[in-house]
């Protein structure tokens, strides 16, 4: 079947199976920073925005977001101009191996986007489904509060 | 085997035809049907356009659509209602935003973390079948499952609020899929709740309002979690303290 994707602010005619999950579809269309890890909506390293929510992209058939709004890593900054969040990530040592680092990046963006300021345990709630086998999580909080003051200072 | 069809009805008259085709199958979230094999069916009825997601509160109820997720469910309840309890920690942030209440009490796994406290607050449901539209209890509707096969769930309604309650999910980690969950509320002087995670669908329970109750043992089957005689022992050591969480509340 054939669909109409909006994706990082693109519309593009996308043809997939209608078993196939928009995580397959994403990776088969080049949008290759969408990480397959589990398959089974439990790591994150999926996690992409549908209408501005993170979801398990590896949870979401593709056919039912047609014509919805989809994010993922590369529509929130580039190498040259980076998304602040991802400028944070980097300055507090977020990053080892970095595959789990898009999902991370996008359920900061939307946790920060509902809750600019938020307290740890929010932020261990916002990111309860994404997981790190590399950093222990201290890292990680403590580029979500530094994203929060530079997103606050930048109004970005 | 032909392809896979996917249909988006807007409106009640369109989703009716719908539900009489065989092999189809209703797409709420999503999630539970991705745990098995969708290539068996020969449809997808994707209910996301039936206008079915929104929160609306009047007189004392809350109206909930079928499509409204875990995530909108819980920041709409203030942090001390069940739902609220329930539903924050349910699963996963991703998660949270994909499964849907009307998917979620179709399916009805023994995971569940929305079904106990569902049933304790007596959710009603409205249901639209293939030639009229009716309102039922969930334990009802539960109990006779098999006359809502060709069936779609339109919203649920519970109280805006409700007496002390105590909700409990036996889990590892934070975001690990329940063995059991049970709610509980106190009610003329019993213990009055609901337990999930049993080989029954679920199991409704009333015991005297004390600490020295006698339980009796429960169906439990053996879950990659915890064993049979392990959620046994868990369930009876919590339901005492959420009923000792109640009597001594005092609010």
């Amino acid at each position: 079947m054939e669909g109409i994707f909006k994706i990082n602010g693109v519309e593009r005619k996308l043809s997939f199976k209608p078993h196939q999950t928009l995580l397959d579809v994403l990776r088969a269309n080049g949008y290759t920073e969408v990480k397959e890890g589990c398959r089974e909506g439990e790591c994150g390293a999926c996690v992409v925005l549908l209408d501005g929510e993170p979801v398990n992209s590896c949870q979401v058939l593709a056919a039912t977001a047609m014509g919805h709004e989809i994010i993922t890593v590369r529509g929130l900054g580039t190498i040259h101009n980076p998304h602040p969040i991802e400028e944070a990530f980097v300055e507090a040592g977020a990053v080892q191996c970095g595959f789990c680092t898009p999902g991370m990046v996008l359920s900061t963006y939307a946790l920060l986007k509902e809750n600019p300021e938020p307290d740890e345990e929010s932020i261990r709630r916002g990111l309860d489904g994404n997981l790190c086998r590399c950093t222990g999580y201290v890292k990680i909080i403590k580029a979500v509060k530094l994203a929060s003051e530079k997103i606050k200072e930048r109004g970005r | 085997m032909g392809e896979l069809k996917w249909y988006f009805p807007r409106s009640i008259e369109e989703l009716r035809p719908l539900l009489k085709k065989e092999k189809v199958v209703l797409h709420g979230g999503g999630t539970g049907l991705l745990r098995g094999d969708i290539t068996r069916y020969k449809g997808i009825i994707d209910l996301q356009y039936m206008g079915w997601k929104y929160i609306e509160e009047s007189n004392g109820y809350v109206k909930i659509g079928a499509m409204e997720t875990y995530n909108h469910v819980a920041k709409f309840f203030p942090e001390n209602h069940l739902l609220n309890i329930a539903l924050k920690d349910a699963a996963t942030n991703p998660l949270r935003n994909r499964i849907t209440i009307g998917g979620s009490i179709a399916y009805f796994p023994p995971w569940t973390c929305i079904g106990a406290p569902l049933l304790l607050l007596n959710a009603q449901l409205h249901i639209i079948t293939l030639d009229q539209e009716k309102n039922i209890a969930l334990k009802d509707y539960l109990l006779h499952r098999r006359d809502f096969k060709q069936s779609a769930i339109a919203y649920i309604t519970v109280p805006r609020t409700h007496q002390k309650a105590y909700f409990f999910k036996a889990i590892r980690t934070r975001t690990d899929h329940p063995a059991f969950t049970f709610a509980i509320t106190l009610k003329d002087n019993k213990v009055h709740g609901f337990l999930i995670g049993t080989t029954q669908r679920f199991i409704e329970f009333e015991f005297p309002a004390s600490l020295e109750i006698e339980i009796p043992p429960y169906p439990f089957f053996n879950k990659p979690q915890f064993s049979a005689k392990y959620q046994q022992k868990l369930f009876e050591v919590e339901l005492r303290r959420g009923i000792e969480k109640l009597l001594n509340k005092g609010e």
